[in-house]
């Protein structure tokens, strides 16, 4: 009979080595995270950041155990041995049980993930919560608070004219549009109160990404979609797009304030002028 | 080594045998196979269209009705008819009545362009509406299967070979059928 | 079915004479498998050049490159690669990658070539229909590639294609006038050439197979090629269906996918009432699936070369098969956790992402039995077994990351971040790499009569493998810190110019991966001629490709009728003769 060039040992041993260092490696990384999300500064977050440990504590473990034994089934059987290998192929108690183990860790996961999810997705905001408009276009975000009145005036995309500034197209002929504020590339919010924004788009897809708040939201033409969270720590953070837009995706940014009630008044007063 | 192994006396061959296409009464399997299969992924592509449709229908004011005229109940029956004509067809190993399934077929291609005409005498292009858009789309991508169709039966009509016949027919009804269903879907 | 079992097929296969219909228009299933693998091997050439050009712009967006100026004037004005270049490159790079890389090679090119062989057939169910549905897809490659050279260049709308990018024409963007609409005739076509192979490669599996090769004795490889291909024919139809649609919304006015009272470029959009996400169900509805079709031939593959190279076996190979079948047929119900993000339903969303879950059990049962194949082998270092355990170990990498992308409270922080394009590179494209690696490595010698360089191979291997994984776990933290993909460079952002360090350093590491494959390549052309000799059973394996000769002649078995008495994996059987039973061995000891 001929051999296949098949040199036994040394490399399999090797490449044993190189799984155990990959994993030790990569967890070592994962630990000391020199590079990691930015801080959260939403109330929806530390749900999201606490789902997020376990999910990569789990996905590490696995990640881990099987590069573990991968290379030690590679070590022990890498080398050369006398007689056979074992004629084994078979063991329906040892696939039940990692069957069964792996579906109810995997669903048990899915189901705890989707208690976090149901938390932030399927309830209403609250009642106190204040209403933004987000509408992006190539390549920029467009904000609009309701004003006084608290309501949005009437949209019309025949109006939209980007030489004065009318980006979204508001209607001059709706009372309810006279008091709105409008902004471009900036919106700020006041701390500490629930916050919805209604997310739309005046042309492609864009996804309004604050990263800082742990979410992502496309904006689809003809959908306004809602969102909502409640941000607790003042600052500047940003937004970015999230949704390939064209050419200038890349630069799709938009500065995001969270600033204290008091502030976050003058500011709005500062923009109604 | 490497040796192929001489076929056995036929008892010691094992309980569980592969099948055997090729040539020969194995062919035909292998064709019927291959219709079946083509068609499974036709119904795909329709099921995907017509799952679009649905999920359109409930978007949006602008949805312009295409109605249900007369003749696209006319063609509906010619189709029926041309159905009944395969199976005379295919029962009977009849030229004739495979012609006239063939004329039959090609009325309907007549008919559905008929519809198409009347739809842009009353406006109705296809970029009016989604649903006119859905309505070319489905009906034209239906009648270019129609149409593959007509030159099978041309084949079929040509060499008059029962496999032949049998695969005709099993397509034929098919759009048959499947005309039967995008009716169903559109006008429902 | 026993009376013509044994019936001589040969007086209906005479090798063909002449050049073009022995080697260009042939309908021989190998030749057609080697011209797939060459179709992808150029792909691979062309999409790995394009991803070196990314990472060049990435690592150091505004930097001047005189030379590629002088190749690419328009997309380096200045020497200086523009963002629109460096879009319309990715979109390329995924197309190619996606479509005529890891669909063509290891589904339609080895499948093409070993499994009309493993089930004992002289050749596949409709030999004319496979040439044309080879040279359809050819056609596509052109149709791809033409769109590089048009006015406004290759589509920048990635290989998604979302809309209303994609379908407003080029009011939206260079790039998405003519480029896009190419691209979308070109998947069309794609979508063809695919589908028709799948009901090649089932009807195959299905009615072709020899005496005594019953469906549980084929090997694991035929089970994933008919799985994949079963995919393949209800999944592209679909996208098939869609292309229709989106290339209707582009040149006849219809609002399939455009919404009503979109404004571009300053111009009010006439469409009214279309749904954009309407595309993404109709995409990802063939989008996942499409996933498997890519992955499920590297299963089949590195579950046959690890059995073979551990001489033993494969472990639980009725699970093997439930397994394979259980990820395509989840496959189809998952694609929604692609658009967790996409404004679809939250509750819809929460089941999506159960589901999703559910599809990584028949995954990790995969691992466990290919964990249980090694254990008290006796494993052979070939290079073919090394890209076989990379394979596995990719798969793992890649798996874990699932966990966190399938929940969607996750998902919509890391969605279309670099975590995902991590993800999703180590899974779909390095497994599925290395699976054509390991192919390539353990059928060559059936193919060409010799082997390739294993020294070589072994190089190759550990280079590739320690560089790959050099780019791809940093590049778990660019989506950490919030990197969003698609982006033509990060120093625009504030909390994305600090990660400029790491993005250099996963460039100079691509570039050692993309120098590495050069070795391949020359290891591939030099063993075709110089190769070692190999023998008909090259690697001492059970499976029927190692009955016949290297290479096969024209009609497979020649005057021999293949006869099958057992499973594929008849490794170190006690009391047997050798260490490998051959499937048409028929006495279990002694042999003959």
């Amino acid at each position: 009979m001929l051999l296949a060039p098949d040199l036994p040992g040394p490399l399999l041993k090797l490449l044993a080595l190189f799984f155990w260092a990959l994993a030790i490696a990569t967890a070592t990384a994962f630990i000391v995270h020199p590079i990691w999300l930015p801080e959260n500064i939403s109330l929806n977050g530390v749900d999201v950041d606490q789902q997020l440990n376990l999910t990569l504590c789990i996905a590490g473990a696995a990640f881990v155990i099987a590069h573990m034994l991968l290379g030690l089934f590679l070590w022990r059987f890498g080398g050369k041995q006398a007689g056979r290998a074992l004629y084994w192929h078979e063991s329906h108690r040892m696939e039940t049980a990692w069957t069964v183990v792996t579906a109810v860790i995997f669903v048990g996961l899915g189901l705890q993930g989707s208690r976090v999810w149901a938390r932030e997705y399927l309830t209403d905001p609250p009642a106190n919560a204040m209403t933004i408009e987000v509408t992006g276009q190539q390549f920029a975000w467009n904000f609009r608070y309701p004003g006084p009145d608290g309501k949005f005036g009437r949209t019309r995309p025949d109006k939209v004219d980007d030489s004065e500034g009318n980006y979204i197209g508001l209607d001059d002929g709706d009372p309810a549009g006279t008091d709105d504020i409008t902004t471009q590339n900036v919106i700020a919010i006041p701390v500490n109160r629930p916050i919805q924004l209604i997310i739309r788009s005046r042309d492609v897809l864009h996804s309004f990404f604050v990263p800082v708040l742990r979410f992502k939201q496309d904006a689809v033409p003809g959908m306004g979609i809602p969102v909502h969270f409640t941000a607790t720590k003042t600052g500047e953070y940003e937004v970015a797009c999230a949704e390939l837009c064209g050419m200038q995706h890349y630069k799709m940014r938009a500065r995001f304030l969270v600033m204290t009630d008091t502030d976050f008044n003058a500011w709005l007063k500062s923009r109604s002028q | 080594m490497a040796t192929i192994v001489a076929p056995p006396p036929r008892a010691s061959l094992p309980r569980d045998m592969g099948r055997d296409g090729g040539s020969g009464p194995g062919a035909s399997i292998t064709h019927r196979t291959g219709v079946m299969l083509g068609l499974a992924a036709v119904s795909m592509m329709f099921i995907g269209l017509t799952s679009a449709y649905v999920v359109s229908q409930g978007l949006g004011p602008l949805w312009k009705q295409v109605h249900l005229s007369p003749l696209i109940g006319i063609n509906a029956a010619v189709l029926l008819a041309s159905g009944y004509a395969m199976e005379r067809a295919r029962r009977g190993i009849s030229r004739g009545w495979l012609i006239g399934t063939l004329v039959l077929g090609v009325a309907f291609l007549a008919g559905q362009v008929g519809v198409f005409r009347q739809l842009a005498d009353e406006g109705l292009y296809l970029s009016t509406g989604r649903q006119t858009s859905f309505y070319y789309v489905l009906a034209g991508l239906h009648g270019i299967h129609i149409l593959g169709g007509v030159t099978a039966l041309a084949w079929a009509a040509v060499g008059m070979k029962r496999s032949t016949l049998e695969l005709t027919s099993l397509y034929w009804h098919f759009m048959g059928g499947l005309w039967l269903y995008l009716l169903l879907v559109i006008f429902l | 079915m026993s009376s013509h079992a044994s019936t001589s097929h040969s007086t209906g296969h005479a090798a063909p004479q002449g050049f073009i219909r022995k080697y260009v228009f042939s309908t021989d299933h190998k030749v057609i498998g080697i011209q797939y693998i060459f179709l992808g091997l150029f792909s691979a050439i062309l999409g790995t050049a394009l991803s070196m050009m990314m990472r060049l712009r990435l690592a150091w967006p505004g930097s001047q490159f005189p030379l590629l100026e002088h190749i690419f004037p328009t997309g380096f004005p200045g020497g200086v690669m523009s963002p629109e270049f460096y879009l319309a490159v990715l979109t390329i790079h995924g197309t190619i990658m996606v479509f005529f890389l890891l669909t063509t090679v290891p589904l339609s090119g080895f499948g093409n070539y070993i499994l009309p062989i493993q089930i004992g057939a002289r050749d596949m169910a409709f030999p004319v229909l496979n040439m044309l549905s080879y040279w359809t897809t050819v056609v596509a490659l052109m149709v791809l590639m033409a769109s590089m050279f048009v006015e406004g260049g290759a589509p920048i709308s990635g290989w998604t294609a979302y809309p209303p990018l994609s379908a407003l024409g080029k009011i939206a963007g260079p790039g998405l006038g003519a480029g896009q609409t190419l691209w979308i005739a070109s998947i069309a076509i794609f979508c063809l050439a695919s589908l028709l192979t799948a009901l090649n490669f089932i009807t195959t599996t299905l009615n072709m197979r020899a005496a005594g090769m019953s469906l549980m004795r084929m090997p694991l490889t035929v089970w994933a090629w008919f799985t994949a291909s079963t995919v393949a024919l209800l999944a592209f139809p679909v996208l098939l269906g869609g292309g229709i649609l989106l290339l209707l919304d582009r040149l006849a006015g219809t609002s399939f996918f455009l919404a009503s009272g979109m404004v571009v470029s300053g111009k009010v959009m006439t469409n009214s009432g279309g749904s954009p996400i309407l595309w993404q169900h109709l995409f990802w509805f063939f989008g996942h699936p499409e996933v498997y079709i890519i992955i499920l031939p590297g299963m089949g593959i590195t579950s046959h070369i690890i059995s073979t190279f551990s001489r033993k076996p494969i472990f639980a190979y009725k699970a093997m098969v439930a397994a394979i079948f259980a990820i395509g047929f989840i496959g189809f119900i998952v694609w929604g956790h692609h658009m967790f993000a996409s404004g679809m339903s939250p509750l819809v969303g929460m089941v999506f992402s159960v589901l999703t879950l559910t599809v990584g059990v028949p995954s990790a049962i995969k691992v466990f039995n290919w964990l249980a194949t090694l254990w008290g082998g006796h494993i052979r270092c070939t290079a073919s077994m090394l890209y076989a355990l990379g394979f596995v170990s990719f798969f793992v990498t890649g798996g874990v990351t699932g966990l966190l992308l399938a929940q969607p409270a996750i998902d919509v922080y890391f969605h279309d971040t670099y975590f995902v394009v991590a993800h999703f590179h180590i899974i779909m494209g390095l497994a599925a790499v290395f699976s054509i690696f390991a192919a390539l490595h353990f059928w060559f010698p059936k193919m060409f009569g010799r082997y390739m360089s294993e020294t070589l191979g072994k190089v190759h291997f550990w280079i590739t493998i320690t560089g790959v994984y050099s780019i791809f776990i940093p590049m778990h933290f660019l989506g950490m810190a919030g990197a969003p993909r698609r982006y033509a460079q990060f120093t625009e952002f504030a909390y994305l110019s600090k990660l400029q360090p790491l993005t250099i350093h996963i460039s100079w590491a691509a570039f050692v991966v993309g120098a590495a494959q050069l070795i391949l390549l020359f290891n591939i052309f030099r063993s075709m001629r110089w190769g070692k000799r190999a023998p008909d059973n090259a690697w001492e394996a059970t499976t029927l490709e190692w009955v016949i000769p290297s290479p096969p002649p024209h009609d497979n078995f020649g005057d021999m009728e293949p006869v099958v008495y057992r499973g594929p994996y008849e490794f170190s059987v006690p009391g047997a003769k050798a260490d490998f039973i051959l499937q048409t061995e028929q006495e279990v000891e002694g042999g003959e």
